[in-house]
């Protein structure tokens, strides 16, 4: 993972469609880690984990000094793996997302 | 008193406008949603999610048009109703004048309002 990685801030995101049915156990268990991690793991390791944000994990970022490449691929359509091209959805329920936009051009209007 | 109650009448329908408004953000607010917009979420999801918005243009379009028709009132011109003309095909042919009333000397004010979504 930390070739992926240009800082010494590893981002891990937390959570996935439908995670969060039990949310309760979910972050009971989530502290549960995190403190054993920091307790037992880390301080041999120099690597602690923590409940961060975006905002809290680029300021962090930025604090490393590290120089950034600029991308100009673009992102879309997302591509999950080599076979799968997430492009449906563009054109799914064409009435619904005609019907969306007139609204948000109302909304507009009044505004 | 009747200048009190003319004042408090506008004030009530700023406030009915403002109302609807907040509650129409509420509802494309929603309708961003990554399975709402995309059209990818349950039947009965998009249902609702269409029933929302729906719900919420009832309750906006006539305070919007109470504020249209104040603007053109303090402009000078008064209309006992105002009607709304979508052009879905944006084409003259959409709203033809031939299809309101105007006999016996009725005039017709047009109001034109800019469905632009960038807010411009």
């Amino acid at each position: 993972m930390k070739e992926r990685y240009r800082s010494n801030q590893l981002l891990i995101t937390m959570g996935e469609d439908f995670a969060f049915q039990h949310a309760q156990k979910y972050f009971e268990r989530s502290d549960a880690f995190v403190d054993y991690f920091n307790t037992n793991v880390g301080p041999s390791n120099n690597v602690y984990l923590t409940y961060s944000t975006p905002a809290i994990f680029i300021d962090a970022v930025r604090q490393d000094n590290v120089e950034w490449p600029t991308k100009y691929d673009d992102l879309f359509p997302y591509g999950s793996d080599s076979m799968s091209n997430w492009v449906g959805f563009y054109s799914s329920r064409p009435l619904d997302k005609a019907y969306y936009r007139r609204g948000s051009q109302l909304l507009s209007s009044a505004e | 008193m009747f200048a009190v109650n003319a004042l408090s009448q506008q004030a009530i329908s700023v406030t009915n406008t403002l109302e609807a408004t907040a509650q129409m953000l509420d509802a494309v607010g929603v309708t961003q949603h990554h399975d709402a917009i995309t059209g990818t979420c349950l039947h009965d999801i998009s249902v609702y999610y269409k029933k929302l918005v729906f719900d919420r243009t009832q309750k906006l379009m006539p305070a919007y048009s109470e504020v249209i028709g104040s603007l053109a009132k303090d402009a000078g011109y008064t209309s006992l109703a105002w009607e709304w003309c979508t052009p879905y095909k944006s084409s003259v042919d959409d709203c033809p004048v031939s299809s309101y009333d105007l006999s016996s000397g009725k005039g017709m004010i047009v109001a034109v309002h800019n469905p632009s979504d960038t807010g411009l």
